[in-house]
């Protein structure tokens, strides 16, 4: 089973991808927040602010350019310790579409080469069980829809007992009903399992329905603008909408959010408009 | 709470309740296909007969069936068939080895493109019929010499098509292998070579074309034994019967050929089709 223990740590992070000298793009600046273990942390911004980019830096598939990213571990009193296990769902899903559900789920586990077949197929079928969809494991993803093709993606990253479960806007693709469906499904999971998450999104009903901390961004080049506890009881569904706090939150959010996306509409409409 | 792909009960009910399509014969692509092949033969026949042309320049169908028996039974039509099937067919998968392996080289790998990118495009345009001659000084008329013509024409369609299909596979998934794990082997064999299996097999319908083209050609220059031999030997002895017999099998192996390939590429491509 994952530790909850390690927590993600950055210190003044920043990414400026300089593929073209004269006009490097300056993708994240000056990040320090902390994703504490066994909780979720939502990331909120306008688009391109460099919310992903921050995910990327956190799973090691991009390195800052300045700053400090630290794993921390919190049952060792805080020292810093190795990269801990992490595992990713995608918004355009990223099933590898030659492969049945029961395939794409045991593809991770079949690249460790530590389990037996059974012990892997095992697994994969509890985890796709978890996301409601035993019965579709010889399925191809063409033939699920695109709520179900996501929850494949879920049971796909669960099924690696990470550490740290990385949520790259994993509903951004759906419609308004999948999407509250697999909100109440995804809360449900993360509050059962304790997980640590960390989740990039657009919404922010989707950030207050899941997330115990909201760190919200600035338009580019993006920093953290604010880190809002969310107190709102769990378990969590689309009946916590109706807790008076949630209308304050959601205000609160929106009122920081207003803000950037204009300056980033201003940004992208150049100094002419 | 499960969403349902399939159409619900009620749905089902409704469709089950429209009356039957009415099809005709016509409708069936393959009544249409092998109905113009026979009506075409029929037209043939009774043209020749009505018209009385002379069989050294357009000889019966019949009188080409019976030719055509008469030369599996005693002419050994089979032999020539199967050694040309076989020149085919080993220099067409010495042709998909390399050229698979050379692509996926080239795909992946930068410095490789830049040198071969040059190569490609200096060798690809080139007709390989041409090389017929410079060919047969390196390596005689024999077997290597077949092999290697045959093997030319394959290889080409099937490296430009790996190195697409390499190329135009998603990021998104290489991004989930890295994700869950995967080295840069297994993302090569695991990822990159599945997703350009359509582009490979596209490649290697068209070199197969090719390479029978070549070795018949080869056959027809230089062979001594192989249809394109016997095709040329017919044709100098005027025997139009025997021309068109071995003709005939050349496009019967085509139709096979096609059919195979085109039942292999809906295997391969279950998940596409599904």
């Amino acid at each position: 089973m994952p530790s909850p223990q390690i927590a993600v740590e950055f210190k003044d992070v920043g990414l400026v991808f300089a593929t073209d000298p004269s006009a490097p793009v300056v993708a994240l600046s000056q990040a320090s927040c902390r994703f504490a273990p066994g909780k979720v942390t939502a990331i909120i911004g306008p688009s391109g602010c460099g919310k992903s980019t921050l995910l990327q830096i956190a799973r090691g598939f991009l390195a800052p350019t300045r700053g400090t990213l630290t794993f921390r571990d919190e049952a060792n009193g805080d020292k810093p310790t190795g990269r801990p296990t992490m595992a990713t769902v995608w918004q355009a899903f990223n099933l590898f579409p030659w492969l049945t559900v029961l395939e794409n789920v045991t593809f991770g586990l079949e690249l460790g080469g530590n389990l037996s077949r059974s012990e892997r197929e095992a697994r994969a079928r509890q985890a796709i069980a978890a996301v409601d969809l035993s019965g579709f494991e010889s399925k191809y993803p063409r033939q699920l829809s695109g709520g179900m093709r996501q929850r494949v993606g879920i049971a796909r990253a669960l099924v690696m007992q990470p550490d740290i479960l990385l949520l790259d806007e994993p509903f951004g693709a759906l419609d308004a009903q999948t999407r509250l469906v697999l909100q109440e499904q995804l809360a449900t999971l993360v509050e059962t399992r304790g997980m640590t998450a960390i989740l990039i999104t657009h919404s922010i009903e989707e950030a207050i329905l899941l997330g115990d901390t909201i760190i919200v961004m600035s338009s580019r080049p993006g920093r953290i603008v604010s880190e809002i506890k969310v107190d709102l009881p769990r378990p969590r569904s689309l009946a916590t909408t109706q807790d008076p706090e949630y209308p304050r939150l959601f205000d609160r959010i929106y009122g920081l959010l207003r803000d950037e996306v204009m300056q980033a509409i201003t940004a992208e409409q150049g100094p002419s408009a | 709470m499960t969403d349902r792909p399939l159409a619900s009960a009620a749905a089902q009910a409704e469709i089950d309740a429209l009356p039957p399509e009415r099809k005709s014969l016509l409708d069936n692509p393959r009544v249409l296909g092998w109905g113009s092949i026979v009506l075409a033969l029929a037209v043939w026949e009774i043209g020749a007969r009505l018209t009385g042309v002379n069989s050294l320049y357009l000889p019966k169908p019949s009188q080409i069936v019976l030719s055509l028996i008469e030369m599996f039974r005693s002419g050994g039509l089979l032999t020539d068939l199967l050694m040309t099937l076989y020149r085919i067919f080993a220099g067409f998968f010495i042709a998909l080895f390399v050229g698979t392996l050379l692509g996926v080289w080239i795909a992946t790998s930068k410095r490789v493109r830049s040198v071969a990118d040059m190569w490609i495009a200096a060798l690809y345009p080139l007709p390989k019929i041409t090389l017929i001659p410079l060919l047969i000084i390196w390596l005689g008329t024999g077997g290597p010499f077949m092999l290697t013509i045959s093997a030319l024409g394959a290889i080409f369609p099937i490296l430009i098509n790996t190195v697409l299909g390499v190329q135009q596979s998603d990021p998104g998934l290489v991004l989930a292998a890295r994700d869950l794990g995967a080295t840069q082997r297994q993302i090569i064999r695991r990822v990159l070579i599945p997703s350009a299996v359509p582009s490979i097999f596209a490649g290697m319908r068209l070199g197969l074309g090719v390479s029978i083209i070549l070795v018949v050609a080869a056959e027809m220059v230089v062979g001594k034994t192989g249809l394109g031999a016997r095709l040329y030997l017919a044709g100098q002895i005027l025997e139009t019967e025997q021309v068109f017999a071995v003709l005939i099998v050349l496009a019967t192996l085509g139709i096979i050929v096609t059919k195979i390939q085109d039942a292999i590429d809906i295997g391969l491509g279950r998940w596409r089709l599904s």
